[in-house]
């Protein structure tokens, strides 16, 4: 029928121009983000560091080195062409074994961030809607209990339990971790849920579920997103901090910050080994805040 | 600078108290510049009160801000003139600052918002009288009997209790009595009032009005009264001025502007407030203010204009005199 | 106060209480309000800030729940069922029109987005095409073109905004509209496009508006029946036409007072009789006996004890009068 045809039409068009509007909406805050010269060297520098990590294998020019080597002739040298970053006590290459560092260190932000922000969210968003019920109460006086405890003494607690390697450290990290997020999200939700579109909402009868992550979340995005890009630096430092202290990743894992530990002792004659992994993740921390600048200003433009 | 000779004509050089001369006006954020104010001409004569009518987004606070210059950051004076008694508020920055002092106060729209939440009356009081008289040897006490006074004369109960109080703990009809006392404290010449009554309960409306009006007159103050309200402006000034898009459209009397609109915008204007006299409700302008990032070349008001001509896009019109008191920008009266 | 004599009224509100309990003492914003609104009337609810009218509307619109008295919606009780409580088709049937177009729409959401949710969460079967007709449907009806739809609320202008808002309020075709201030936040010419827009929905609609506003020429624009308000209680009741050529309560009088006249039609609609004069007290501690009497040119030794009852002027078929004021009491009507 004719009439079905015209819809048709109108239908086809109408969904033509909401992509278009999409993909307006996606140019514009790419366009809020490389007005900053510093977010877009934020953003260079870490997909650097994540190609080197993805590629470690192929990047890195002795491959080897990472693990267990030994080659005492070529112990202790500075660097130079052959070795950029220099060799450590066992020869192997510094540079090499710092850039699969990388790659526990983003595994390590990752498999963090990718629990401690989605559970954080949630907590943080239930306990802000149910504002005054006893979900709230519990998810919050959780919260307190977990961050009363001096961050690092509850990761090394954790550690120190359990076995020592990367997955424990990670495990206590995220665990430390959570209820930073639960609460910045609970006193975002807690002030947005009284705003007249909340109500509206309610009012149509759209569920609970929907309200909090049609309505809310999509408005509480743009601290999630910064706040988890500028975290990324802390948990690569607190990773570091615990394998610096034994509790981590053990030796012969090329981990950055066990990497740290282990080169200083022979600090201040062999310099340049500690050096190298210590300058890693001096890069790595400036690559994520900046990044972090650069995500505030796209939905600061907002 | 002074392009517009009409606009000029206007200006009575002896009795003027306050000239705004063809002032231009911008915003800029991080990405665009908001052309607000275009050309804008205003003058106000000893004891004359004068009244802007204008929605929201016209730039009648833009306006009033910028004589005092208590414009934001972001804001700037691109061109033209502020002259006060004669000479330059702009150019003479010592100058523009004795003004604030003693001669010039302002009124605020959000009584709220006009007020430090941290400090009680009392000390808002004692640290406006403290600049205003800085140059003279007030004790703490004399000070003090004058900000009693002044809470007195805008009829404020129980001063000693507003005194001690905190913005907070006052209603709004009580707050923005103190704002108007503090604007008191330094309008010795001119009185600035920016919707001074938007935000308040229509019954405490009438009263505030009714102040404002016996302290201009007891005063004898001249008077700049911002409204999107004509019914408000009517019993209050002499002269009207209407502004649109930035510009002043048309400038009249009460009456002129009431009786005779011209600027299609007036009438439309007039004739779409909700009525308390028949349940016929107007037609209403279609279309928004224009975007003072890209405002059209001509006539600001071209695009939601009914009667618009091809001329109307291209240039800005003229302000032309139409009768004794009555003035119009719009090239239907060219 | 007033039964109707039509058929069951849609919304019959009795005795109506709703106290809020603070560290300081007890809020009794809404404190024995009673009246009818039947189908396709509009019930104006007038007053300032303090008065009660925005309690008494949330409480009908479930945001609330009362604390005395009762609220029926078509004979069914609901004062006492928080919105969360209230079924799918219950919450179709009544919906509201927020004051300040800028907060009651979602910021980060399109125009389209906004209206699918709720067309959605009302017609779930629906496939996108009927989505979309109806979204078309409502955005022409109020009074909108169609390019609307893929802009976010910050590009509309306040008007705009609004309408939208009564499109949204629209998409589960409900019988009761509540409307808050819905032009106070408002320019004027935005004012005239919404007025325009909600006479002719309930024209074509035939739906029921409940309005909240302080603002008279609104009320005579659109109200069929008035009730003023002041701290809590309803101190006249009227249909339109009759408050407006016969204004009694001196606060009334008050009130059209301090309305701003330009021309002498208003004139002799808004006589200079009562100006303006004292603040409304805290509903935390109101007057004993009528509340309005420390602030009433008239008040007597009486109206400081005793609360006025409703005294009823005039009780037509199609015109009725009630006035709470001692003032009147003799010229009260004998039914």
């Amino acid at each position: 029928m004719s009439g079905k045809a015209i819809d048709q039409d109108i239908f086809k068009e109408i969904l033509t121009k909401e992509r278009v509007m999409r993909r307006e909406d996606w140019r514009r805050a790419w366009y809020r983000f490389k007005k900053s010269k510093l977010s877009l060297t934020g953003l260079a520098i870490i997909i650097s560091i994540l190609f080197m990590a993805i590629f470690a294998d192929f990047v890195a020019p002795y491959p080897t080195h990472a693990g267990l080597y030994i080659n005492f002739k070529e112990a202790y040298q500075p660097p130079s062409l052959k070795h950029l970053m220099g060799t450590d006590m066992y020869g192997r290459d510094v540079f090499s074994r710092v850039v699969f560092g990388y790659r526990y260190a983003l595994m390590m932000v990752g498999m963090v961030l990718s629990i401690v922000v989605p559970v954080g969210t949630l907590l943080g968003m239930l306990a802000g809607y149910y504002r005054g019920r006893w979900i709230e109460h519990v998810i919050m006086r959780a919260a307190d209990i977990f961050v009363s405890v001096p961050p690092l003494v509850l990761a090394l607690s954790i550690c120190s339990i359990l076995e020592p390697n990367v997955f424990n450290a990670m495990l206590a990290i995220t665990l430390m971790w959570w209820p930073w997020y639960t609460r910045m999200v609970y006193s975002i939700t807690s002030s947005l849920r009284n705003e007249p579109f909340v109500w509206a909402a309610k009012a149509l009868g759209v569920s609970d579920t929907k309200i909090m992550f049609s309505e809310l979340l999509p408005n509480m995005l743009g601290p999630i997103l910064t706040k988890a890009t500028l975290d990324a630096s802390w948990v690569i430092l607190i990773g570091a901090a615990i394998s610096f202290l034994g509790l981590g990743a053990q030796p012969p894992t090329p981990d950055l910050g066990t990497m740290v530990a282990e080169y200083s002792s022979y600090l201040p004659q062999y310099w340049w080994m500690s050096l190298g992994p210590a300058l890693a993740i001096a890069i790595l921390i400036l690559g994520f805040n900046l990044l972090g600048d650069g995500i505030k200003d796209v939905f600061a433009g907002e | 600078m002074f392009s517009q000779e009409s606009d000029y004509t206007r200006i009575d050089k002896i009795n003027s108290l306050l000239e705004v001369r063809d002032l231009y006006v911008n915003y800029r954020s991080y990405w665009y510049v908001y052309k607000v104010l275009n050309g804008v001409s205003l003058s106000v004569r000893k004891g004359e009160k004068v009244g802007i009518l204008g929605e929201s987004g016209a730039g009648k606070t833009t306006l009033l801000k910028s004589i005092i210059n208590i414009l934001p950051p972001s804001g700037k004076i691109v061109n033209g003139d502020i002259l006060y008694k004669g000479k330059s508020l702009i150019k003479d920055k010592k100058y523009l600052n004795e003004i604030r002092r003693r001669s010039i106060g302002m009124i605020f729209q959000d009584p709220l918002a006009a007020l430090n939440p941290v400090f009680t009356i009392k000390e808002h009081m004692l640290d406006i009288l403290k600049h205003i008289y800085k140059n003279s040897n007030y004790s703490k006490s004399d000070l003090m009997s004058m900000a009693v006074e002044l809470l007195r004369e805008v009829m404020l109960p129980d001063i000693e209790r507003v005194l001690n109080s905190y913005p907070f703990q006052l209603s709004g009809g009580m707050r923005q009595r103190v704002v108007i006392a503090m604007a008191l404290a330094s309008a010795r010449e001119l009185l600035l009032a920016d919707e001074p009554t938007t935000n308040l309960d229509v019954t405490i409306q009438d009263q505030i009005l009714r102040l404002i009006d016996k302290l201009v007159n007891e005063r004898k103050l001249s008077l700049v009264l911002v409204s999107h309200a004509l019914g408000l402006l009517y019993r209050m000034v002499n002269t009207l001025y209407v502004m649109y898009g930035g510009e002043i459209i048309e400038i009249g009397s009460p009456r002129d502007i009431l009786k005779d609109p011209l600027h299609p915008y007036t009438r439309m204007l007039i004739e779409s407030a909700p009525r308390i006299t028949t349940p016929k409700v107007g037609e209403g302008i279609r279309g928004n203010p224009p975007d003072y990032r890209n405002p059209p070349p001509g006539c600001r008001f071209y695009p939601r204009c009914p009667f618009a001509k091809e001329i109307c896009k291209i240039r800005k019109p003229e302000l032309k005199k139409v009768g004794e008191t009555h003035y119009v920008r719009c090239h239907l009266y060219e | 106060m007033i039964s109707s004599k039509l058929a069951t009224p849609i919304l019959s509100v009795r005795d109506l209480r709703k106290y809020f309990i603070l560290s300081q003492g007890v809020v009794k914003a809404v404190d024995g309000v009673d009246f009818d609104v039947n189908e396709g009337e509009t019930l104006a609810l007038v007053g300032e800030s303090g008065s009660g009218k925005t309690t008494t509307a949330h409480v009908i619109m479930g945001f609330y729940t009362a604390s005395g008295g009762s609220v029926k919606y078509k004979s069914e009780e609901i004062g006492y069922i928080p919105i969360e409580k209230r079924s799918l088709k219950l919450r179709k049937e009544i919906q509201i029109v927020f004051q300040d177009p800028a907060t009651s729409l979602n910021p980060k959401k399109s125009v389209k987005d906004i209206l699918e949710i709720a067309i959605k969460t009302h017609f779930p079967n629906s496939s996108r095409l009927e989505r979309l007709k109806l979204m078309l449907d409502l955005i022409n009806f109020v009074g909108l073109s169609e390019d609307l739809l893929f802009k976010k609320p910050s590009e509309l202008g306040g008007g705009e905004k609004q309408l939208v808002a009564l499109a949204r309020a629209l998409a589960p075709d409900p019988q009761l509209i509540i409307l808050d201030e819905p032009t106070s936040a408002l320019d004027v010419s935005a004012q005239a496009r919404v007025l325009r827009a909600l006479s002719k929905v309930q024209r074509e609609r035939k739906n029921t508006y409940l309005l909240i506003t302080h603002d008279l020429s609104v009320v005579r624009n659109l109200a069929t029946k008035v009730a003023i308000m002041y701290l809590g209680k309803i101190y006249e009741y009227a249909t339109t036409e009759e408050f407006f050529s016969n204004p009694l309560h001196p606060y009334t009088q008050m009130l059209l007072s301090s309305v701003p006249t330009l021309t002498e039609e208003e004139e002799k609609i808004l006589p200079r009789k009562i100006p303006s004069s004292g603040e409304i007290p805290s509903p935390m501690n109101p007057p004993s006996g009528c509340r309005f009497y420390p602030r009433c040119p008239f008040a007597k030794e009486i109206c400081k004890i005793k609360e006025p009852p409703p005294i009823v002027i005039k009780d037509k078929e199609d015109s009725f009068h009630i006035v709470r004021c001692w003032l009147y009491i003799d010229t009260q009507k004998i039914p």
